[in-house]
C-alpha cells in the first residue's frame, strides 16, 4: 500500500533540489554563453551539431542498455527486443517516429506485463 | 506529438518520484528546474537509496550534460535577433530534447526574428504539459501496475532513438550511428566519462568521414571503375 502523498519538503530537500538546478543549469548556460564565437554556417558548427547527436545517441544506447534503477529491473532481452520491433517499424513507414516509438512501447509493455503475471521466464 | 511524449515520460517520473519519497512541491521543481529526464530520474533513484549529497548532485548533472552541446548549436540560429541576451538563457532552460530536434529541422526556414517565438512556443508548451504530467503521476503512483511505469520511463529512450535517427544530414547520421555503438562500450571501461568521450570520438570520426567524404569513396569507386573498364573494354 502507497503511503499518503507528501505535498511539501524539508529545507534540506529544497537545497539538494536547487543544487540539482543548478547542476543542469550550468551546460545550458555554458552553451549559451560559448555560442557567440560561432556561424551556423561554418565547419565548426558542423562538427559540433556531429558531437550533440553522437553524445545524445551514446546517452540513449546507455540507457537502453544498462539503466539505473527501475528499467534495470527488466531483462536486456525485452528492451533489446522492443527496439528491434520499433526499428522495423521505422524502416517498413519510412522514418515513421511516432508509429515506432508506439510498437517499441507497447512491446515493453506486453514483455513486462507478461513477466509480472508469471507467463515467461 | 512532443507533447504526448513529454506527459508519458513525466506521468513515468511523477510516479517514479513519489515512490522514491520525494514531496509533490520538490518532484514539480525537478520537472521545472532540471527539465531533463535522465537528470531528473539520477535525482530521484539516488535520493531514495539516501546517496550523498555531493553524488546526486554529480550524477544528475552528468545525466543532463547534453545540454551544453544542445544549447551551442541551438543559439547561432539566434544570431541577428535583437532580443535582450538574457532571452537566450531562458530559452536554454525550456530547451528539452524533444523542443530542440524539432527547432533545429526547422529553424533554417524561418525568418531569424521568427525563430524565438517558435522555440519559445514549442518549449512552453511542452512544459506546461510537463508539469501537469508530472502531477498526474504523481498521483497516479502505487495505482499504476509495475509494468505500465516502466513501459513509460522506457518510452522516452526509445522515442528520443527514432528522433535522432530521422535526421537527415549525413554527417549525423554518421554520428548517431557511431554514438549508439560507442556509448555502451566506453560505459564499460570508463562509466564517469563515456557520455562527453563518446560524443567527442563518434562525432569527430563522424565529422571527418563525412569531410573527407572517405565513406562514399569507399563505397562508390569500385563501381566507379567497373564503370570505366566497361568504357574501355
Amino acid at each position: 500500500m502507497m503511503e499518503p502523498p507528501n505535498l511539501w519538503a524539508t529545507s534540506s530537500l529544497w537545497i539538494l533540489t536547487g543544487l540539482c538546478f543548478l547542476g543542469t543549469f550550468v551546460w545550458r548556460a555554458i552553451g549559451i554563453a560559448i555560442s557567440t564565437k560561432i556561424n551556423p554556417d561554418g565547419k565548426w558548427f558542423q562538427w559540433l551539431n556531429c558531437i550533440a547527436y553522437a553524445m545524445l545517441a551514446g546517452l540513449i544506447a546507455r540507457i537502453l542498455t544498462s539503466p539505473i534503477g527501475i528499467l534495470a529491473t527488466t531483462p536486456i532481452m525485452d528492451r533489446a527486443l522492443a527496439m528491434a520491433a520499433g526499428l522495423v517499424i521505422f524502416i517498413m513507414l519510412g522514418r515513421d517516429v511516432f508509429a515506432a516509438t508506439l510498437i517499441a512501447f507497447s512491446v515493453m509493455l506486453i514483455l513486462t506485463a507478461a513477466r509480472s503475471l508469471g507467463w515467461l521466464f | 506529438m512532443p507533447t504526448v511524449m513529454v506527459s508519458a515520460a513525466m506521468i513515468g517520473f511523477g510516479s517514479l518520484a513519489r515512490e522514491s519519497g520525494l514531496s509533490l512541491d520538490v518532484t514539480l521543481a525537478l520537472t521545472i528546474g532540471l527539465w531533463g529526464l535522465p537528470g531528473q530520474v539520477a535525482m530521484a533513484e539516488m535520493w531514495a537509496l539516501s546517496a550523498p549529497v555531493l553524488a546526486i548532485v554529480a550524477a544528475s548533472s552528468m545525466g543532463n550534460m547534453r545540454f551544453l552541446p544542445m544549447a551551442l548549436i541551438t543559439a547561432p540560429w539566434f544570431h541577428g535577433d535583437n532580443r535582450p541576451r538574457w532571452t537566450r538563457y531562458l530559452a536554454a532552460q525550456v530547451m528539452s530534447v524533444n523542443v530542440w530536434s524539432i527547432f533545429v529541422q526547422n529553424a533554417a526556414n524561418l525568418a531569424i526574428g521568427q525563430r524565438y517565438p517558435y522555440f519559445m512556443g514549442i518549449g512552453t508548451i511542452c512544459v506546461f504539459s510537463g508539469i501537469l504530467a508530472t502531477i498526474l503521476g504523481f498521483f497516479l503512483a502505487g495505482t499504476l501496475p509495475v509494468s505500465v511505469t516502466i513501459a513509460l520511463i522506457f518510452l522516452n529512450p526509445a522515442y528520443f532513438l527514432f528522433v535522432f535517427s530521422s535526421v537527415r544530414q549525413r554527417n549525423c547520421m554518421i554520428a548517431v550511428i557511431l554514438g549508439f555503438f560507442l556509448g555502451p562500450l566506453l560505459h564499460q571501461s570508463i562509466p564517469d566519462w563515456s557520455v562527453p568521450l563518446t560524443g567527442i570520438i563518434a562525432g569527430t570520426t563522424a565529422f571527418l568521414l563525412d569531410e573527407t567524404n572517405l565513406l562514399s569513396k569507399i563505397f562508390q569507386n569500385p563501381a566507379k571503375k567497373r564503370g570505366k573498364n566497361d568504357g574501355t573494354t
